[in-house]
């Protein structure tokens, strides 16, 4: 009865929530998002940590400190990527992304859209903004942290996403229709 | 000091003694309790009686299933109550007890462990602050704790009803315990007694309730009872209102700073379990307690003697597996709640899928009456409950992992000529399974997707463990044919025989994959192979994910239940086909390409063996002619994979499932279960003697085993030539001698008659 990822208690998200955060973090290369993923109902920590960011973006991801691996997000893609990639990450040699998905953050095209326009289109659904990040902030470190909260048109999805003009990382979801969920638990 | 030193070494010593009987050398102390328990092994560590209904241990915390974990992590008190081995959700931890020395107050009372020792029915550990020394030994149904407090310290114990293993935050977790109820009652000075009313777990099964006496050796002299966060001096009784309860107990100053508590527990009622204290332990001589707990044990153990040559840690690989294959399924003939009757009754199968492969094989070989009892208690629970078990555990079935297994432990009974055993009635239980869609309940009992299956001779894809359960129900099927076969019943042999070969309706004969042509692989109902597979339930968008023998789309496509193999990928179980190894053998290319792909599967890591479904995997190459392959490959994954250490088992020991694949093939025996045959392996040992109920002796001896002659040359039984691989089941228990000359170089022997093609 091995299991690839073992339920783990959400006690390491009080822990993080114990330390101060600045709400308008400052991220680059050598950032590292730590994550709960909530999969189909197991629960596993994440490490995201941008590796490069010249013309390709370099993300390595960590799942449980059992297994990682890094995503090639192309220079198309991260300018105007239209789709997240939603597959299973899989270790070992890094992965070119296609042209037009990323991986856990926006485009900065689809970003500067939701700004303007207050909505985007991404993996074929429209996310509207929803201004309600003052009543109910995301909180990192006790802290509310600038994001953007987004609602799909048509899947219950809801992304809150980092105000960031270059590296818009998705620091939620829930509810999707994927079965993958995640909140950010620390940044550093 | 140094007295309490030599009392204490005269003491183990008069255990060793009891244990060790007049004649028979104690095996006990080849036992550790500690080899597997960290890691993914998860193995009890504390102390219990074989199959017994009590297993007392250390809990650190209520998140690890076996309760225990090492330092750092204090310990939060000793319940009674566990399981070995398991993955998923806890189980169990009822019946918290802690020594402590303050006031009588609420609050943690964790403490960190320093000494900690660990033997067979034994458990000593100092806690540090305050320096109670805590020792534990059992009875089948009562823990019988020793407790040295510091000189001049208050004697306290907080007896908690309300502690379980598993505890979410969340109310109806999956596959979290839930409290249900307790109840604590101070009935005397010497005497507390109440129950813990749990549910959920691993099985998500229905209540249970873990009733209790506490017994002590001197009296209370204050005490004071909570009821959730109100504590009360001096109140008696905690009434069950749905909230947690506990005592805690002051006792008078006496001569000595020692406190002797025996806790008894049963399923029926607190003063049944007070009775079980009186019957088991009436007097409070914890040596002698210690001495009759290892005398039990030895008489299992010493029915398989290894040679007095043998080297140490073999010594502890062996008796360790056996041991551990023991401790479950827990025998709770007489505590069972939910009906009466004079049939064994017996819990905690912790899966069927995990153990019908060798942990019950072990049991048959070694002590049959206990085969069964087991089977028979399966049977009665078939009677009332409706169906057989598939994983039992808290009175209640559940949970499925893939076919309904039961069928292989009542085939292995009939082929093995089992008595005792109502076999028309076991073929009854197994028609059961096979015609009768569980309504609902297939992730508690019965088969999942059976219309289905007998609608199409498969399970499609979009059923949970669609791919497995198709392999299993196939040799389930088998099974079911076996018997029938046995008893005459023809028209069911026939259509059980046929529907045996269902495992091909899946086989995807052109596939190829790493040089291997066949796999099992997705089908839809439609007929369909399914290449691509799409995933979630978006109205916006529609992923799909390319479906690959080595794919495992659990936990981001799928949930862990939900995979189309459970805890396995299509390499794996593609080769788990135990009654039709030839007919996979030429569906896989024939016998050359089937060794390559044997050959692929081990050298590209393919293979798991961490699980279950590939425990035979190592053997197949006996069907092409290879023992001496089968050999090597084994002699390889023990090196690699087991140790005497506390890692020492590479993955859930799943109720001694890990340890009792172990102990078969140190033997140089492995059983396919369902069939009445071992095959026969290069032992590792030099010598074992199967001391067989019923008073015959089988052994087994390897001469001229080292490092280098690691092959078999020729065998002989009984002193004839044995030219072929494998030995029925009779053969064994009608007792004589295998000797195997082995040899540096693999030689002719087992290349010609290769093991029995199933009926």
């Amino acid at each position: 009865m091995l299991r690839t990822f073992l339920l783990l208690s959400l006690a390491a998200l009080g822990s993080a929530a114990a330390r101060a955060q600045d709400p308008k973090p400052t991220v680059g290369v050598g950032t590292t998002f730590n994550y709960m993923f909530e999969l189909h109902g197991q629960h596993a920590p994440f490490e995201l940590t941008i590796a490069s960011a010249t013309d390709t973006l370099k993300l390595k991801w960590r799942i449980r400190n059992l297994a990682g691996g890094v995503y090639a997000v192309s220079p198309t893609a991260w300018q105007q990527g239209t789709a997240l990639h939603v597959a299973q990450p899989l270790p070992g040699q890094p992965v070119r992304l296609p042209d037009n998905q990323t991986f856990m953050l926006l485009s900065k095209s689809a970003y500067a859209t939701l700004l303007a326009q207050h909505h985007f289109e991404y993996n074929n659904t429209v996310y509207d903004l929803r201004d309600d990040t003052a009543a109910h902030p995301l909180l990192l470190g006790g802290q509310p942290l600038d994001v953007l909260h987004v609602v799909a048109q048509g899947d219950a999805t809801e992304l809150w996403i980092l105000r960031n003009d270059k590296f818009p990382i998705i620091c939620q979801m829930t509810h999707s229709p994927l079965g993958v969920n995640y909140v950010l638990t620390n940044l550093n | 000091m140094r007295f309490g030193k030599l009392l204490l070494l005269a003491a183990g010593l008069a255990s060793r003694l009891l244990a060790a009987g007049q004649t028979s050398p104690d095996y006990t102390r080849y036992v550790d309790p500690l080899i597997g328990s960290q890691g993914l092994g998860r193995v009890f560590i504390g102390p219990t009686a074989p199959f017994g209904m009590v297993k007392p241990s250390p809990d650190c915390t209520s998140s690890p299933n076996s309760g225990w974990l090492p330092e750092p992590t204090p310990v939060t008190g000793f319940a009674q109550v566990h399981v070995s081995g398991t993955g998923g959700g806890p189980k169990y931890g009822n019946i918290l007890l802690m020594p402590f020395s303050g006031p009588l107050a609420l609050g943690d009372k964790s403490a960190h462990r320093q000494a900690e020792h660990v033997e067979l029915g034994y458990y000593r550990a100092q806690l540090a602050k305050p320096a109670i020394k805590v020792e534990i030994t059992a009875s089948p149904k009562v823990s019988f704790y020793r407790l040295a407090y510091p000189q001049g310290q208050p004697k306290a114990l907080q007896l908690d009803a309300g502690f379980f293993l598993g505890e979410q935050p969340e109310p109806d977790g999956r596959e979290a315990q839930q409290f249900v109820g307790s109840e604590v009652e101070v009935v005397s000075p010497t005497e507390v007694r109440g129950y813990s009313r749990i549910r959920g777990g691993w099985n998500n099964g229905r209540a249970y309730t873990v009733y209790f006496a506490a017994v002590f050796d001197a009296p209370v002299a204050e005490f004071a009872t909570w009821k959730g966060q109100q504590l009360q001096l001096g109140q008696k009784l905690q009434a069950d209102s749905g909230e947690k309860t506990g005592a805690l107990l002051r006792f008078q100053n006496s001569a000595g700073d020692t406190l002797k508590v025996k806790v008894g527990i049963s399923f029926l009622s607190a003063a049944r379990a007070s009775e079980n204290v009186r019957a088991e332990i009436p007097g409070w001589n914890f040596a002698q307690v210690l001495g009759q707990l290892r005398g039990r044990w030895n008489a299992l153990l010493s029915r398989a003697e290894l040679g007095a040559d043998t080297p140490l840690t073999q010594q502890k690989l062996f008796y360790t597996g056996l041991y551990h294959t023991m401790l479950m399924p827990v025998d709770r003939t007489g505590e069972n709640p939910l009906w009466n009757g004079t049939a064994p009754y017996y819990d905690d199968f912790y899966a069927i899928w995990d153990t019908y492969r060798t942990s019950n094989p072990l049991i048959t070989l070694l002590a049959p009456q206990r085969e069964v009892a087991i089977v028979n208690a399966l049977l009665d629970i078939y009677k009332h409950d409706g169906y057989l078990p598939e994983a039992r555990s808290g009175n209640a079935n559940g949970r499925t992992q893939g076919g309904s297994n039961a069928e292989v432990l009542i085939a292995d009974a009939y082929v093995k000529n089992l008595p005792g055993i109502d076999y028309r009635l076991g073929l009854e239980a197994m028609l059961k399974d096979a015609t009768v869609p569980p309504g609902g309940n297939e992730e508690q009992e019965g088969r999942g997707g059976l219309l289905a299956y007998q609608r199409l001779g498969y399970v499609p894809y979009g059923v949970d463990r669609a791919g497995n359960r198709t392999l299993d129900y196939a040799y389930d099927d088998y099974c079911i044919a076996v018997v029938a076969k046995g008893l005459g019943q023809q028209p069911t042999y026939e259509q059980y025989h046929c529907q045996a070969n269902n495992w091909q309706n899946l086989w995807r004969t052109d596939y190829r994959n790493h040089g291997a042509t066949g796999f099992i692989m997705p089908r839809d109902a439609a007929g369909k192979w399914l290449d691509t597979i799409p995933f979630g339930n978006s109205v916006r968008q529609h992923p799909t994910f390319v479906y690959t023998p080595l794919t495992r789309e659990n936990p981001w496509y799928v949930c862990h239940w939900c995979a189309y193999f459970y805890e396995a990928t299509s390499w794996e179980y593609s080769l788990s086909v135990p009654h039709q190894v030839p007919v996979l053998i030429a569906k896989s290319g024939g016998p050359a390409a089937f060794r390559a792909r044997l050959d692929t599967l081990f050298e590209k890591k393919y293979y798991n063996v961490a699980n279950e479904p590939t425990f035979l995997t190592p053997n197949l190459y006996h069907w092409l002619g290879r023992p001496d392959l089968s050999s090597q490959r084994i002699r390889q994954i023990i090196a690699q994979s087991y140790n005497t250490t506390p890692t020492g088992l590479p993955g859930n020991d799943d109720s001694g499932a890990m340890s009792s694949w172990l102990a078969f093939q140190l033997m140089g025996l492995y059983p396919n279960a369902g069939q009445p045959y071992y095959l026969l392996n290069a032992p590792l040992v030099r010598q074992t003697t199967l001391h067989l109920e019923g008073g015959k002796d089988f052994r087994i001896t390897a001469r001229n085993l080292s490092a280098t002659n690691c092959y078999v040359k020729s065998a002989r039984l009984n002193g004839r030539p044995l030219r072929q691989a494998w030995l029925t089941h009779q053969a064994l228990v009608q007792g004589g001698e295998l000797v195997f000359e082995m040899t540096a170089q693999p030689g002719d022997w087992g290349t010609r008659v290769l093991p029995p093609v199933a009926e």
